[in-house]
Order: structure tokens, then sequence, then C-alpha cells
């Protein structure tokens, strides 16, 4: 029997409260079932699989006013503990000394070779580029301010190797920015949030993207869905849905390290958010009609998690609404929100959160050192980030909607966190 | 020299461990009863009584348990539906992988193809160190041709 409601708010209310609560335990649920799968008892990140052939690769660095980065970037890359590889950045129409270093650096390195754009073209342009200067079939696809690890390069070729099946595969990136505040909450949310999720979702067998910082592919696969989209504010969303789509698998590899710089600031992380959630939100629109096929089937519960995560966020923006409304003016009984401030849901939540941050820390934990002290700041996680989160994705659907298709996505360069040696701010 | 204290609880079996840690928290709980009087004292003083009252006097503990069996209901049929639809698809396709041969790999002709260009000048981008593209309206890289 359908339940009855006298309140349209009281439904309202169970969907803001049990969505978040129970998709908390499918996510630790499928991260647990993926830890005892595939991480428990087994090495570190330096034990690294015997392959049976190691095929060339090449190793992608789109870069863009990266001086400040790309001396590291590129040394790391070359310390590959792989035998078989080379290294294409692309210098982006950079104005400061990039391309300048970037040729020096190829002076150094006889593995690293260097793309110039005289024209700023977006990172999904110098991807596509460089698979075309590639003479190898597999590519990896780092940042220019990215770190990868020695390791990362065979745990990713291991899939490749093993499954024919494999299109792309996703690493895990770890965040060096920890002097605010906003870097502290960061690191848990990788670890907490982001890290459990893909887990999960591996589990269930698609995923809702790679990581744009640390991913590899096939070139075949790429080749077949038309490589990376250049209209697309996250391509790696994109390329994700469009490689599912098309029947190729992508692995999530936890011992493919990859550090990496995240912004410090509220503005430098709301635009991040801002484009992470406007880039979901065209990827999900664009290839809706794609979805109501039978054979896409796999894909429905990704996309249905999306559009219920957005459903959610504009309910959670009504109830707030007309709890505001109800504070000035009378509203009908069925209207009335009796209050914001969370009683027994809230504790629920906070609970959950709290086992989903030991859970998160527990499996993360043999990936670094010491993660454990950054529970004390993940308290924030809930609270900012879902915040954030749920502001994104209310003004990121209007503006995926109202984009116009074709527009090409271009370099800005983003908030970078504060610099080593800097004072910290938040 | 070894080290003085030996700590090496991987040693145990995993059951011993277990058992051990339960029975050890067992009697923290037995422990924590001596205390029952003085928790009783702060409980009132912080108006326990009233708990009292509502869950165990007149069952509210029924409503809050009948709550939680419905949480964990939840909890355990979403659990088993990813972990079945996972060890569904473990047990279905473990040996019986329709696409068991790698790719062929994408050639340059291909890839010439794409953007509308010969496969010289593909060939000729693959090998260059130093590369300087210009990309047309179209998306196209402009390359010297051959």
């Amino acid at each position: 029997m359908m339940p009855h409601y006298d309140s349209l708010i009281e439904p309202m209310l169970n969907f803001l409260f049990y969505y978040p609560l129970f998709m908390a335990y499918l996510w630790m649920v499928g991260a647990l079932y993926y830890y005892y799968r595939f991480e428990w008892r087994k090495g570190g990140v330096a034990e690294v699989p015997e392959l049976s052939s190691y095929p060339a690769v090449t190793i992608v660095v789109p870069c863009h006013n990266e001086a400040a980065n790309v001396n590291d970037t590129i040394a790391a890359v070359m310390a590959q503990k792989y035998p078989n590889f080379e290294v294409i950045a692309i210098n982006d129409a950079s104005t400061d000394t990039t391309g300048a270093d970037l040729d020096a650096l190829a002076e150094l390195y006889p593995r690293l070779r260097v793309l110039h754009f005289p024209v700023n073209q977006g990172k999904a342009m110098g991807l596509r580029m460089a698979a075309l200067a590639s003479p190898n079939e597999f590519l990896i696809c780092i940042d220019g301010d990215a770190m990868l690890d020695p390791y990362a390069t065979t745990w990713i070729m291991h899939h490749f190797i093993t499954g024919a099946r494999v299109g792309a595969v996703t690493g895990n990136p770890r965040i060096r920015t920890r002097s605010t505040l906003l870097g502290k909450i960061q690191v848990g949310e990788f670890s907490a949030i982001i890290g459990m999720i893909k887990r999960a979702q591996r589990v269930y067998g698609r995923v809702f993207t790679v990581s744009g910082v640390v991913s590899a592919f096939r070139k075949s696969a790429l080749h077949q869905v038309g490589y990376w989209n250049v209209d697309m504010v996250t391509e790696d969303i994109d390329v994700s849905w469009r490689l599912q789509l098309s029947h190729w698998d992508i692995r999530y590899e936890p011992n493919a390290l990859c550090w990496i710089l995240m912004p410090e600031t509220f503005r430098g992380l709301w635009k991040q958010r801002l484009r992470w959630a406007q880039g979901g939100a065209e990827t999900a629109l664009r290839y809706l009609r794609a979805m109501w096929r039978w054979k896409s089937r796999r894909m429905w519960p990704v996309l249905l998690e999306f559009c219920v995560s957005v459903l959610w966020s504009y309910t959670m923006l009504v109830v707030a609404v007309l709890w505001t409304i109800g504070m000035f003016w009378s509203l009908p009984e069925y209207l009335q929100v009796p209050s914001m401030i969370p009683g027994w849901p809230g504790a629920v939540l906070g609970m959950t959160c709290l086992l989903q941050f030991a859970i998160s820390l527990k499996i993360d934990g043999r990936y670094e050192r010491g993660l454990g002290k950054g529970y004390y700041w993940m308290v924030w996680y809930p609270l900012f980030f879902w915040m954030i989160n749920l502001c994104t994705s209310i003004v990121a659907l209007p503006k995926a909607l109202l984009k116009r298709r074709g527009t090409r996505a271009i370099w800005v360069s983003p908030d970078r966190g504060v610099a080593e040696h800097a004072r910290g701010g938040l | 020299m070894s080290k003085l204290v030996i700590n090496n609880p991987g040693g145990a079996h995993w059951m011993q461990r277990l058992s051990q840690r339960g029975l050890t928290f067992i009697f923290w709980v037995v422990f924590g009863l001596l205390f029952r009087p003085i928790l009783t004292l702060l409980a009132w003083l912080l108006g326990g009584h009233f708990f009292s009252e509502a869950m165990v006097e007149n069952h509210g503990y029924l409503l809050l348990l009948d709550k939680l069996w419905f949480y964990l209901l939840v909890i355990v049929v979403i659990s088993a539906l990813l972990i079945g639809w996972a060890s569904y698809n473990l047990l279905r396709f473990r040996n019986n992988e329709r696409r068991n041969r790698q790719p062929d790999p994408v050639d340059v002709t291909a890839q010439a193809a794409l953007y509308g260009l010969d496969q010289l000048q593909v060939s000729q981008l693959q090998q260059q160190r130093r590369m300087v593209v210009e990309i047309d309206d179209q998306g196209r890289p402009l390359l010297a041709p051959t």
C-alpha cells in the first residue's frame, strides 16, 4: 500500500534524509567488497605484478602556464619503473616560461617530446593531438601539475594486458596541498568519498568518470569513440560515458598513485566544483537519447544516480526556500517545514558519516601512512562540501541546459593551492 | 639482535584474535556495570528519568527499534543487490569472456583519415621530438604538406 502523506513536505524531508543515508551505505558496502577482493593482504605499491609483455606507452602531459610545476612533473614521469615509455608534453600557448622549460627538459631527457600550440586550444584538443603524435597504443594522461608515482605505469598496464575489454584505467589521485583547512578537508574527501565511490562503482561494473588528472586509455578504444570531445567542460566525464556506452570497461587502480595540487581558496574550489557539476550535467544531457537502448542498460544506474543527486539538490533548495518564507509569512499546513535543524535524522547521518570516514581511512591507509591524522579535520566535510556540491549542482544544471553546443573549452589557469613555502590561508 | 618486545598479533589465528578482542570488549561492558550507581545518579541529574519514562515505561524503544530495523533491512537489501550483481557477473564472465583477443592497435592510416591527413604526414609527426601544431576552425591539425 502506498504511504499516505498529509503534508507535501514530509516526503521531501524523507527523500532528503534517506537518499544520502542509503547511498552512503551502498558506497561503504561496495568499497569494502572491493577492498576484500582486490586489496586486502596484497603487497604494497612497490610490489608490482609481473606482466606478460611490456608494450610501449606514451605518457601525455598537457600544460598551460605550468612553469612552477613542470620540472617536478616531468622528473616524476621520467622516474617510471617501466621499461618502454615516451612522454609527450603539450605546451598549450602558455604565457609564462612553460614552453622554454619544456624545450630545455627535452634536451635533458631523450624520452621527452614537446608539442607546442601557438594558440590556446584547451586540454581536450591537446590530448587529441598527443594521441595523433603518439606511435603507441597505450596513453597515460596526467595533468601538468601532477606527480606520477614511479610504479603507476606498471599497475595501469597490468589491466590492459590482462583485459582485452579494458578501454581505460583510472588511477588514485592523492592530495599534496594540505596547508589550509580546505586542503585538509579535501584529503578526507578524496579518501572518504571519491575513492570509496570509485571502488563501489567498479564493483557494480560502470564508473561515473575517470579522474582527469590520472587516467590511461587504449588508443583503439578512443579511436572507436572519436577521442576526446573539445566542446565539453569536463572531457574526462564525457569520454568515460562514451567508452562505456561502446561497451569498453573502465577499471580503477588504487595502486596507480598520482600526487596532485588542489584549490585552497573558496573561489578556486567553487570554480572547480562548478565545472565538475556542469560537466556531469552536460554529459548526462548529451547522452540521454543514447541511454534509451537496451544495450546501454548497464549505464542506467549511473545516469539514475546522477539524476537523483541533482533532484536531491533541488529538493533541498525548495525546502530551504519554503522554510525561509515560513519564517515571515504563514504557509498552508501542507507546505510548512517544521525545522531546518536536523533532529534524529541528523544524528543518524552524522554517525553514518563517521563510519564512512573510518572505513575509508582503513581502506585508503595502505596507500598513505598517517592518514588517520586527517580524521580530525574530516568533521567539516559533511557541512562544507555537501553545501558546495549542493549549490554547484543547482547552478550547473541551467548552465549546462543553456550552453551552446560546439563551444570550444579552453584553458583557464586554476587555483593550485598554497605553495610549499607560502603562508597558509584558511 | 632481536627486538626486546615481541608484538606480532598476526602470528595468532584470526579466531583467536577475534575471540580475545570480543571477550575483552564484553569484560569492559561488565566492568562498566560496576559504575551503574554513579551513571544512574548522573543520568538523573541530566534528566535521565524522562528518558526512562519515554523509552522504557511507555515502550518508546519499540519505535526506535522499528526504525532501526527498517534501516537495516534497506541496507541489507541494497548490499545484497550490489554484491549479488557483482558475483553474478563474476560467475557469468570469469571463464566466458567473448572479447579475449587484444584489439588491433590503431594504425597510422586510420588516424590520418580521421583528420583528412595523409599517412606520411602523421608518420613524420610521430617521429618528431619538437612539434609546433596549428589547429584550424574544424579542429584539424595543419601539418606541413609532404
